[in-house]
C-alpha cells in the first residue's frame, strides 16, 4: 500500500532517531495462538479448530506455526500428522519441557512428532529453580546439555527457550545459552515468561545474548503490564529475529504480543518484513474471537470495532476528506473499516452521509426530525443504534 | 511527576451513555479518593453540564486540580476563555492544531497561528489561572515549529506544554528523541497525552517520562477515542513496579475504581486487560509444579497490590 495513505510521525524514521539499533530487514513471527491461546482462560480449540486455524495461519503468511506440547497432547500429535499429510507450506513447532525425570521421553515424542522445529524449556531463573524445580545451576547445565546432544540430529531444527529469562541471572544466563548452543541448539528463545520486564530491559537481554552466540534469538512476551508490543518491538531493536505474537493477544493471563500489531509496527515504525498479508489481519482477528469465543476489547488497536470509529461530527466531516490527519493508516490496510456509531452525538452530517448510503433523500427539516430521533433512542438505549433501528426512524420521519 | 486523568472528558465520550453533572461528581471524588491529583473535566465554555460540575466542584471539598480545555482555534476564542477561567478551572488548557496538514485544513498561516496563540495565553494566563498549552498533532509538527511554538507560549505564560500525540503515530524510539529535543529548549514542565491507535500509549509514555515528561494524561480502562488512550492503572502499576517510580495513587482501589467506570459507562473492562481483568492473574500452572511461593514464581504481581477483588474472596 501507498506510502502517501499513510500520515505517521516523521520523527520514527528520522536517521538520528534509527541511529541507534540495527535491525534487520526481515523478522520472522512465530505464531503461537495454537498453544499460549488455548492457555488463555476457557478457551480449548477442537481438532478441527485447530488444523483449520493453522492453514489459516499459513495463508496469513507467518514464518512459523506453534502448534502445541507433542509429548503431552495426543491431539497436538494428531494436528501435526495432519498437517504434514496434507503438505502445509509454513514450518510447524512442538514444545518440549526438560522438567522432572521424564524429559527423555517428552523429547522423544516431540521429535518424533513430524515438528520441522522443537524448543526444548527450562526455567533457569533462582526463584523457579529454587522453589519450583528444584534443581542447582550445575544440575540444569548438566540437563541442558544433556538434552539437547539428545534431540539434535533427529529431525527437526531444536532451539533452547530460556524460560523466565527475564528474571534470570545474566552471568548464569550466558553460560545456558553458550552451554546450548555449544550442545547443537541452533536457535536460543528468551521469553519474559512473568511478563516483567521493561523495553529498555528485553532490549538490553536480547543484545546480550545475540554477542554470546551466532544462532537466531527468539523472543516471547507477555501483556501482564500492558508492554508485550513494546517488549517485542525493543527485542527486536536489541536483535531479535524471530518473535512470538498471537492472534488477538490471546495467550495465559493478559496474554501476548498481538500480530495484527506486531506486523504492523515492525512494518510502519521500523521498516521491517514479516511476510504477513497485513489486509487478511481483520478477518482472522473475527475468525478466531468466533473460535475462541473470546471477544476483542472495546478499544482494540488495528482490527478492533473501534480503531477506526468516529462519533463527532467535526471529525466525521474532516475524515471523509482528509482521512489520514485523524487515523494513523487506512483502515482497509489491515481489512477493517471505518465506522461512524449512531447516538446521542450524531448531527445532519452523517444522517445525510447514512441516507445517501440507502439511496434515501430528505429535506432539511425531516433529517433535523431524524437525528432528534436518534438522540433519542441513544439516550434510551444506552448504546449506539443498529442500522435497523435507525431505518425505522427514518421510515417513521419520511412517510 | 504527576497524573491528569481524562477519564471525565476523554473516557466517557467513548461511551454512548449520556452523564448527569450528579455521574460526573461521583466520578471526580472517586478519582480524588484514589489518589489522583489532577483531572480534566472538558469544555466548560461548551457544555453546560462542565459547568455545572465545575461549580459544584468549587462549593465541594475538592482538593484536586482541575484541568478544564479550551479550543483557541473559533473566532469565538475570547469568549471561550473567559468562561472558561470563570467556570474556576486551576488549569486551563489551551487546545490548537500545529502541524502543517491541520494548519491548511482550518486554513491558518503558521504564522496566525503564532500570534493567535500567543493571545490566547496572554488572555488566559491574564485571568489568573496557571496555562496548560496543548499542541495537537505534536508528533506530527515539525521539530524546529514546535521549538518556536514552546517558545511563544512560554513567553505568554504558559505554565506547562502538552505533547499530543493525536493520532497515535509515533513510537517510543521517536518520542524518545522529540521528547528529548523538546526537554532541552523547554524552561517550563512538559506534559504528554497518547493514543493507542498502534498499540503505544503506554509505552510512549513511559519513554516520555524518562526523557524529562512531568505530567502524563491517562484514562481509567484505556478508554478514549478509537483505540483509547493510556490505562491509568498500567501507567501507575509500570511506574511503581518496572521503573521504581512512586505516586500518589492508592494502588489497592485501582480495581475498584476501574470497575466503577465500567459500570458508570456500560463498557466492560475485557477479560484479558493488564492488572484490572478477570485472567490477568490466572496462571495456568501444572499442578505438580506448584510449590511454595507458586504465585510470585510464575507471575510478579500478587492481586491484591491492585485491590482485585475477584482474586481475594
Amino acid at each position: 500500500m501507498e506510502k502517501e495513505n499513510l500520515a505517521l510521525s516523521p520523527y520514527n524514521r528520522d536517521p538520528r532517531v534509527l541511529a541507534g539499533p540495527k535491525l534487520p530487514k526481515k523478522v520472522a513471527i512465530n505464531d503461537v495462538t495454537l498453544r499460549e491461546g488455548e492457555q488463555t482462560a476457557e478457551v480449548s480449540f477442537t481438532l478441527e479448530e485447530k488444523v483449520a486455524l493453522a492453514h489459516r495461519l499459513d495463508e496469513i503468511g507467518v514464518a512459523q506455526i506453534q502448534i502445541g506440547w507433542p509429548n503431552k497432547s495426543e491431539l497436538d500429535r494428531e494436528v501435526l500428522r495432519i498437517l504434514k499429510k496434507e503438505g502445509l507450506r509454513t514450518p510447524t513447532q512442538g514444545l518440549a519441557t526438560l522438567y522432572g525425570q521424564e524429559w527423555r521421553r517428552e523429547v522423544d515424542t516431540s521429535v518424533e512428532s513430524g515438528a520441522d522445529v522443537v524448543n526444548l524449556l527450562h526455567a533457569t531463573s533462582d526463584i523457579r529453580l529454587k522453589y519450583t524445580e528444584k534443581i542447582t545451576h550445575e544440575e540444569l547445565l548438566a540437563k541442558v546439555k544433556e538434552a539437547i546432544r539428545y534431540a539434535v540430529g533427529r529431525g527437526p531444527l531444536i532451539a533452547f527457550s530460556v524460560v523466565d529469562a527475564t528474571r534470570t541471572d545474566l552471568d548464569f544466563m550466558k553460560r545456558v545459552v553458550e552451554e546450548a548452543v555449544t550442545a547443537g541448539a541452533e536457535r536460543i528463545s528468551i521469553p519474559d515468561t512473568a511478563g516483567v520486564a521493561t523495553p529498555g530491559t528485553m532490549r538490553f537481554l536480547i543484545s546480550q545474548v545475540t554477542h554470546w552466540v551466532d544462532v537466531p534469538v527468539q523472543v516471547h512476551c507477555h501483556n501482564d503490564f500492558g508492554l508485550a508490543l513494546a517488549n517485542t518491538l525493543a527485542a527486536v531493536e536489541g536483535g531479535a529475529s524471530i518473535v512470538d505474537a498471537t492472534v488477538n493477544g490471546l495467550g495465559d493471563r493478559s496474554g501476548n504480543a498481538a500480530l495484527d500489531e506486531v506486523a504492523v509496527a515492525l512494518k510502519f515504525f521500523y521498516g521491517v518484513e514479516t511476510g504477513i498479508k497485513l489486509d487478511g489481519l481483520f478477518s482472522l482477528s473475527r475468525y478466531v474471537q468466533e473460535i475462541t469465543g473470546v471477544p476483542l476489547p472495546f478499544n482494540k488497536p488495528l482490527v478492533g470495532e473501534n480503531a477506526f470509529s468516529h462519533k463527532l461530527e467535526l471529525h466525521i466531516k474532516r475524515v471523509m476528506t482528509h482521512a489520514p490527519l485523524f487515523e494513523p493508516l487506512p483502515p482497509e490496510s489491515v481489512g477493517n473499516r471505518r465506522v461512524f456509531p449512531l447516538g446521542r452525538q450524531t448531527g445532519p452530517f452523517l444522517v445525510g452521509l447514512k441516507l445517501e448510503e440507502h439511496g434515501l433523500g430528505a429535506d432539511e427539516k425531516q433529517i433535523e426530525a431524524i437525528v432528534s430521533g436518534v438522540r433519542r433512542l441513544a439516550s434510551e438505549k444506552k448504546a449506539s443504534l443498529t442500522e435497523d433501528e435507525f431505518l425505522n426512524i427514518v421510515k417513521g420521519v419520511l412517510d | 511527576m504527576t497524573l491528569n486523568d481524562v477519564t471525565l472528558r476523554e473516557g466517557l465520550q467513548a461511551s454512548s451513555r449520556r452523564f448527569t453533572a450528579e455521574d460526573k461528581l461521583s466520578l471526580a471524588r472517586l478519582l480524588q479518593e484514589v489518589g489522583l491529583p489532577q483531572i480534566q473535566i472538558g469544555y466548560p465554555a461548551r457544555s453546560p453540564v462542565d459547568r455545572e460540575v465545575m461549580a459544584r466542584i468549587r462549593e465541594g471539598d475538592f482538593q484536586i486540580y482541575i484541568e478544564a480545555s479550551c479550543s483557541a482555534v473559533t473566532e469565538e476564542w475570547e469568549k471561550e476563555v473567559e468562561q472558561t477561567a470563570k467556570s474556576g478551572a486551576d488549569f486551563i488548557n489551551i487546545i490548537f492544531p500545529t502541524s502543517d496538514p491541520r494548519l491548511e485544513l482550518l486554513h491558518i498561516s503558521r504564522k496566525e497561528m503564532l500570534q493567535r496563540i500567543d493571545e490566547v495565553v496572554r488572555l488566559a494566563k491574564g485571568t489568573g489561572a496557571s496555562v496548560t498549552f496543548s499542541s495537537v498533532d505534536s508528533t506530527r509538527t515539525h521539530l524546529g515549529a514546535l521549538k518556536e511554538i514552546l517558545s511563544v507560549v512560554t513567553s505568554a505564560g504558559a505554565n506547562r506544554f502538552k505533547i499530543v500525540d493525536t493520532a497515535g503515530v509515533i513510537y517510543p524510539l521517536g518520542m524518545r528523541y522529540l521528547v528529548t529535543e523538546l526537554r532541552q529548549a523547554a524552561t517550563i514542565p512538559l506534559a504528554v497525552h497518547c493514543h493507542n491507535d498502534l498499540g503505544l500509549a503506554l509505552a510512549n509514555s513511559l519513554v516520555a517520562v524518562e526523557c524529562g515528561v512531568e505530567v502524563v494524561d491517562v484514562c481509567v480502562n484505556g478508554l478514549g477515542k478509537r483505540a483509547g488512550n493510556v490505562a491509568l492503572d498500567e501507567m501507575v502499576m509500570a511506574l511503581w513496579l518496572l521503573h521504581n517510580f512512586g505516586l500518589s495513587v492508592k494502588m489497592d482501589r485501582l480495581y475498584d475504581l476501574s470497575q466503577a467506570v465500567a459500570e458508570l459507562t456500560g463498557i466492560p473492562v475485557s477479560e484479558s486487560k493488564p492488572l484490572m481483568g478477570r485472567n490477568a492473574f490466572d496462571f495456568e500452572v501444572d499442578r505438580e509444579l506448584q510449590g511454595e511461593k507458586a504465585h510470585v514464581s510464575w507471575g510478579a504481581v500478587e492481586p491484591y497490590i491492585v485491590g482485585h477483588r475477584q482474586y481475594l474472596e
